[in-house]
């Protein structure tokens, strides 16, 4: 048993210490198919990064801040808008302003196409136009959790958030400048970037401070993803890794290793280790929204994929199951963007067996997602 | 729960077996996904006459704010912009936004005619699907009125993307508090949803509590102690004005609620010590009785086609839920957990009860479906009360009062997958929220 | 009976004692600091007669366990007192206010606190006050006096007051 650990704590070392000094650094050249973004500039990259940072008083994006202007990352930000200010309103109101209930009748039905008349004035007769702004929640979050940390992200693999001290060395793709890679630590560009994350949506309700017996968010994910990697079919090494290095995919990448099956099988079928890592970097894309009504819906999309890899056909929606059209359309869309988004350079499939995966029908099920 | 997962696990198995199948398309079945902000780029809207120039990056903002806000989506900064969109006419260079990871691309223009009237444009588009979400609109008002365009873009905007109804365009009423708690100065105001242009509705002589909006936004029920007693109003949005409803003296009454059509009012009536709920004609001042048990029955909210009414009741001996038809009758109780349950609130959507609740110290915003079962709860604090649904029943809007002789209350809102906890920013003391429908 | 339900009982029982007290200087609109404190009562106090003497020496209020509007003994024997002055001093008419503390929703504690308000008017009347005499009204937990979130504080907010004034005719 103690052995057990003991290879067990040494394998996981080794994959770690791997992980952070083998193939991070050693990695091919992503395969980018948007080489522009070398246009970044370090400020701007800067930019782009900042919000990616833990509670940082410039962190403009992910939370709207408190009235205060925009920091300077934003060049393009107006004064910004809850100022309490008034916008430069000429006369006061040249519109015809009727007393009673100004603000609800005018603008109230805006008709698509047509110009709609008068929007309305404020309530002209109230007094004293105050400002506010929503705010980030100040209130203390209490205590130490043992549950996941909330994060604004939830995947199916838990992230943690890079210590600064860390230093998870940036994706040394050949577009990155290394001045400016040494103080990012995660492109923003790359959308598996491994941005903080948990396995599931932690309420405040949920933290142990709480006293809330009652909850519903299974426990998803982590535990399938376990089982997966937990029954290793050590076999022939996985085709060469040619995606691109974040942490993610560097785990899918290992557990497309541990599975791939044995025969290097010059046969058409696809390993399960192959499709494995097919779902998987598909799934990193697959954005679900699951307080929508579209988490109700199980969409399957149809496309075709060149033989390097990249979608060569339209994503057409070929079936769906549940919902309203509108809420079938946004898990269709939803369901593309993530086949679409993954696909960066080419999926890495192997190319002898081309003739099985040119063709793909892929079913996006967001059963286990789904809070309710 | 152990058992979902097995069956995840051997679905997956199971697909894994069917990919090894020889013929026809490849088949993968995805069941995992990521839940995270979708990113969005929003440019400032294209100024097509001189001086639109500020208002098209004003515009902009606020849309930005707006779907920042939900938590939904997350704005890319303008720094990280491969390519301008300078007109907005002209094809969008796809690549420069997917290099980005704009998943989202907003593009929009403004006209100003120089005598205060705007005029929006926008269209919406899916970056890496290189295509248009929807038909591009336009909106036209004043220049007073930018701030309420600028929420109707964002609201077609979300509207196209999540495939639901929007809530930016929408307004809060609420009961603004200033002073300590032995002293506290109550007055009712009203916002944009996102906290601006508040206006007071009233002054704070009387203590005003719990205002509930009509199902058109130009009415607000309230309760006023005006007369020193418990009382119910009705308050025009648009003149201020407002009269009391009529009561028979020594009676106390509070917690009025509209019917979906706004002819009727639900409210709360004491005497003699019991509370019941009562059904108030407004047009003719005729009052039904709706419960008759000795208990506490109070906090009444209507389905939204009317059939039904939720309310909270102690007959059982505790504070508990129960749903009854909308002309009375045999109510069923719909809470059974642990700890007492208060101010249900029906959703817009009809799917959902959001309610208050209590349990070992400390207060919860939950939620649970019309029967009762899947109860979720999002927030946990010292004193968390009196949810209200955005317009979309999508947000869950409510109270948190702090602990202590220095509390005070302060609204929050939160998504109804319980992310996405934030304060909403008023100029003092905020209680009893209340969203206005859609505008 | 849970023994922590008695231990909470007997917890107000006493503090509603004290409340009966009638030397305890306990006035309702001074909200200072030194409120809580009883106070030595001054040879020249109040008239016998006065609201003032009403509030200090009968005693004008009375306490409720969590959630409840059921009168103790000691309540009771605070509105025995009070419903002979009631009963002496016939033009005066009283209003009597529900409270709740701040451990509920708004709504509910108004329901509440007209509980408790109503309890008091049918003990006075029960004595012989006429019903005439007697308002009820509820504040809910909108008017506390004593502001910590403790039950400490939150015991002397489950209350009912008997507020004096005017004569009959006002």
């Amino acid at each position: 048993m103690h052995v057990g650990h003991y290879i067990s704590g040494i394998g996981h070392a080794g994959l770690i210490g791997w992980l952070l000094f083998g193939n991070v650094f050693a990695a091919e050249p992503l395969k980018m198919e948007f080489t522009e973004v070398t246009m970044v500039s370090g400020q701007e990259w800067a930019a782009l990064v900042l919000p990616e940072s833990p509670p940082d008083a410039s962190a403009v994006v992910e939370t709207p801040e408190p009235p205060a202007p925009q920091p300077e990352a934003d060049p393009v930000a107006p004064e910004t808008v809850p100022e309490p200010q008034p916008a430069p309103q000429p006369d006061p109101a040249p519109a015809p302003a009727p007393d009673a209930q100004p603000d609800v009748s005018d603008v109230a039905t805006p008709v698509p196409e047509a110009a709609v008349e008068d929007a309305p004035p404020d309530q002209p007769d109230a007094p004293a136009p105050e400002v506010a702004v929503i705010v980030p929640d100040t209130a203390p979050l209490e205590s130490i959790r043992p549950k996941p940390r909330p994060a604004s992200r939830v995947a199916p693999v838990p992230v943690a958030q890079p210590q600064p001290e860390t230093e998870i060395a940036p994706v040394p793709s050949p577009e990155t400048r290394p001045d400016e890679a040494s103080e990012t630590p995660t492109p923003e560009q790359d959308a598996a970037r491994p941005e903080e994350a948990t396995t599931e949506i932690v309420t405040e309700a949920e933290e142990p401070a709480s006293a809330a017996p009652t909850q519903s968010l299974r426990p998803r994910g982590r535990p399938e993803r376990l089982a997966t990697a937990s029954t290793p079919e050590p076999d022939t090494p996985a085709p060469s890794d040619t995606r691109d290095d974040s942490v993610e995919s560097v785990v899918a990448d290992l557990l497309r290793e541990a599975t791939a099956p044995a025969a290097p099988a010059g046969g058409p079928p696809l390993s399960r280790g192959e499709s494995e890592a097919f779902r998987i970097a598909v799934q990193e894309c697959w954005n679900v929204d699951v307080g929508s009504q579209a988490a109700n819906v199980v969409v399957t999309v149809g496309f075709e994929l060149a033989e390097n890899g990249t979608v060569s056909s339209d994503v057409r929606l070929i079936a769906a199951e549940g919902g309203s059209d509108g809420a079938v359309q946004t898990a269709f869309q939803s369901a593309r963007r993530a086949v679409l988004r993954c696909q960066r350079g080419g999926y890495d499939l192997p190319a002898d067996k081309y003739e099985t995966w040119r063709e793909v029908e892929m079913t996006f099920n967001p059963e286990s997602m789904r809070v309710r | 729960m152990m058992r979902r997962v097995l069956a995840i696990v051997m679905l997956a198995c199971l697909w894994a077996g069917v990919v090894q199948a020889q013929g026809g398309p490849l088949r993968i079945e995805i069941t995992e996904g990521v839940v995270e902000p979708l990113p969005f780029a929003a440019p400032p809207f294209v100024a097509e006459t001189a001086g639109a120039a500020d208002w098209g990056q004003r515009i902009a903002q606020v849309v930005a704010d707006d779907l920042n806000g939900t938590g939904l989506f997350r704005q890319i900064p303008a720094g990280a912009f491969i390519s301008q969109i300078t007109s907005f006419a002209a094809p969008v260079a796809f690549a420069d936004w997917r290099a980005i990871n704009a998943q989202a691309l907003i593009t929009g223009a403004v006209q100003t005619d120089g005598a205060g009237n705007l005029v929006v444009k926008f269209r919406v588009y899916d970056v890496f699907a290189g295509t248009e979400l929807g038909a591009g609109l336009q909106f036209a008002g004043t220049e007073d009125g930018w701030r309420r365009m600028a929420h109707k873009v964002a609201d077609a905007v979300y509207s196209r993307i999540t495939g639901e109804g929007g809530y930016f365009d929408s307004r809060v009423v609420f009961v603004s508090e200033a002073g300590p708690k032995d002293n506290r100065r109550k007055r009712l105001a009203i916002m944009d949803y996102d906290g601006a242009n508040v206006q007071y509705l009233t002054d704070s002589s009387a203590l005003v509590l719990a205002p509930r909006f009509s199902p058109t936004g130009d009415r607000v029920l309230y309760t006023s102690y005006e007369s020193g007693f418990p009382r119910i109003k009705i308050l025009d949005v648009g003149s201020v004005r407002s009269r009391t409803l009529e009561q028979g003296d020594g009676t106390m009454s509070f917690a009025p609620r509209f019917a979906p059509g706004g002819q009727s009012v639900v409210y709360s009536l004491s005497t003699g010590g019991n509370t019941d709920l009562y059904r108030l004609d407004l047009a003719s001042g005729g009052t039904a009785r709706l419960t008759s048990a000795p208990g506490i029955e109070t906090a009444p909210s209507y389905s939204p086609d009317g059939s039904r009414i939720v309310f909270e009741s102690d007959r059982s001996g505790t504070q508990q839920l129960y749903i009854m038809p909308a002309g009375g009758g045999e109510a069923q109780r719909i809470s059974f957990g642990e700890g007492r349950y208060g101010t249900p609130v029906w959703s817009p959507r009809g799917d959902l009860i959001a309610f208050t609740k209590q349990s070992k110290g400390r207060f919860h915003i939950g939620v649970m479906r019309t029967d009762g079962s899947e109860e979720r709860l999002l927030t946990a604090s010292f004193l968390d009360e009196g949810p209200t649904w955005a317009p979309n029943g999508r947000v869950i809007m409510f109270a948190r009062e702090t602990q202590g002789a220095q509390g005070t209350s302060s609204l929050y809102s939160v998504d109804v997958s319980g992310r996405n906890l934030k304060r909403v920013r008023t100029p003092d003391g905020a209680s009893d929220p209340a969203w206005s429908p859609l505008q | 009976m849970t023994p922590i339900k008695a231990i909470l009982l007997s917890a107000v029982a006493l503090s509603v004692a004290a409340c009966a007290n009638p030397n305890r200087f306990d006035n309702e609109v001074d909200l200072s600091a030194t409120r809580a404190a009883p106070a030595p009562v001054t040879p020249v106090g109040p008239s016998i007669d006065s609201p003032e003497y009403f509030k200090q020496s009968v005693g004008d209020r009375v306490l409720f366990a969590v959630d409840q509007s059921t009168l103790s003994p000691a309540a009771m024997r605070t509105l025995d007192a009070q419903a002979a002055w009631l009963t002496t001093n016939s033009d005066y008419i009283a209003t009597i206010e529900g409270h709740a503390d701040e451990q509920g929703t708004r709504e509910y504690n108004l329901a509440l606190g007209a509980r408790r308000s109503n309890a008091v008017k049918e003990y006075l009347v029960s004595k012989g006050i006429p019903e005439a005499r007697l308002k009820v009204v509820t504040y809910g937990k909108e008017r506390p006096i004593e502001i910590c979130s403790e039950e400490a504080c939150y015991a002397k907010n489950r209350r009912a007051v008997t507020i004096i004034s005017g004569g009959l005719t006002s």
